[in-house]
């Protein structure tokens, strides 16, 4: 991976505020959560006896958000349920450095197969692998990849304004929109007259 | 990316778009949502902030990794809303940079618009914005603009926006005007990306040297 140059570093130094922290309370427990982080709306604590002026030390996953934060004070006002602030947390940028449409070939057990169609060359040769469906983050995601979904696999890292690199990889599926029964029966004619015209079996 | 047309916003929702399959049920679950009313739709999902109002649809994500999933999102929601009357769409790319050294800064807007030709009518003349309008090369867009602009958010930063508008001709069927934009998100908006990016780097570069 080789050096940032000036403009890169300064460009990183601009990435926008970090997000909101959302500071939760139904008068008496404490909920801190943000979007950051890699995991939407994750909690980053929650406990009781806080008062106001309270600084807390914050660790996220992967060391995704650190800092100390002063909580606000949040118990003087009946209407503070949802408090949002931004916090003075290291942000980060994302660098691509290879990012595929995959298309799964096959599913055995937790291993699947894909093509991987570069999406910053078109040129690049259509690569196989297999890999764990595990890699999908979420449940309803491994559960609905089948043969023939189509995934995007980005592989890159995270600069954060320390100067930290941290790699990261992500597949998430294309969503398509969902197709009704009828749109379904004219593709499917729509398939078996090309078949036929191309002298292939339906298969 | 924006589209224009004539939009019902309040279906514009997190849960309308997992019924259609183009977020999934705990994207939509942990959607937050700022406003669905008559009027105006705005929320934002995990990667994605999506603003909808009677004439417009703006889908933006500040995440580089998202853009094309960026791009499914507004094909599948034409796809889906297949009768919606729709006038235009635009691609944007939207970047700030901030300038340690103020004279270098100071410089970047002096080269951008010289001022000799305001100071006998100003003191201190400075560029507030400055918009710059052709045509990217082989681009199928009616116009491409680049504004530049003191940034808002960062101090002796830089704001650089660009915009492709294209226009839709309403003599077409909203069938072809859907498969003209989905031609467009295939083949130009990637180039659109490439393009911006190259905008700039080459924009900037100079102001950076060691």
């Amino acid at each position: 991976m080789g050096t940032s140059t000036p403009l890169e570093k300064a460009i990183d130094s601009s990435a926008p505020d970090p997000p909101p922290i959302t500071f939760q309370s139904d008068g008496a427990e404490l909920k801190l959560s943000t979007t950051t982080g890699g995991k939407p709306h994750q909690v980053l604590t929650s406990g009781y006896g806080y008062s106001s002026d309270t600084a807390i030390k914050l660790n996220g996953d992967n060391g995704a958000i650190k800092g100390t934060l002063r909580l606000p004070n949040l118990w003087d006002s009946e209407q503070s349920k949802v408090k949002t602030m931004r916090a003075d947390l290291d942000s980060f940028k994302r660098v691509i450095l290879q990012q595929w449409e995959a298309v799964v070939d096959s599913k055995d057990g937790d291993q699947m197969s894909m093509r991987l169609f570069d999406l910053k060359d078109k040129y690049a040769p259509v690569e196989v692998v297999t890999i764990s469906v595990d890699e999908l983050p979420q449940e309803e995601d491994r559960r609905n990849t089948t043969v023939g979904s189509v995934l995007y696999w980005t592989i890159g890292y995270e600069r954060r304004r320390g100067g930290q690199r941290m790699r990261f990889t992500e597949i998430r599926p294309k969503r398509l929109p969902k197709i009704d029964h009828t749109a379904q029966l004219k593709i499917n004619m729509k398939a078996r007259k090309l078949a036929e015209k191309f002298g292939l079996d339906e298969e | 990316m924006v589209l224009l047309g004539d939009f019902n916003p309040p279906i514009l929702a997190p849960h309308w778009l997992f019924s259609t399959g183009l977020t999934s049920k705990s994207e939509a679950d942990e959607a937050k949502v700022d406003v669905i009313h008559p009027e105006f739709s705005n929320f934002q999902l995990s990667w994605a902030a999506i603003a909808c109002d009677k004439t417009r649809l703006q889908i933006e994500t500040s995440d580089i990794a998202k853009e094309f999933e960026l791009r499914d999102m507004v094909f599948g929601i034409i796809t889906v809303l297949e009768h919606i009357p729709l006038r235009a769409f635009g691609f944007n790319y939207s970047v700030h940079v901030k300038f340690n050294d103020i004279e270098v800064w100071h410089r970047f807007g002096h080269d951008c618009t010289p001022k000799a030709i305001w100071s006998d009518y100003l003191e201190k003349p400075g560029m507030r914005s400055l918009v710059i309008e052709g045509k990217r090369q082989g681009a199928t867009s009616k116009r491409t603009q680049i504004k530049v602009e003191p940034s808002p958010e960062i101090e002796t930063g830089v704001h650089i926006h660009i915009n492709e508008h294209f226009v839709l001709d309403n003599e077409k069927t909203e069938s072809e005007k859907r498969k003209e934009i989905e031609t467009a998100g295939s083949s130009e908006y990637p180039e659109f990306l490439k393009h911006s990016k190259y905008v700039v780097q080459n924009l900037l570069e100079n102001y950076f040297k060691e």
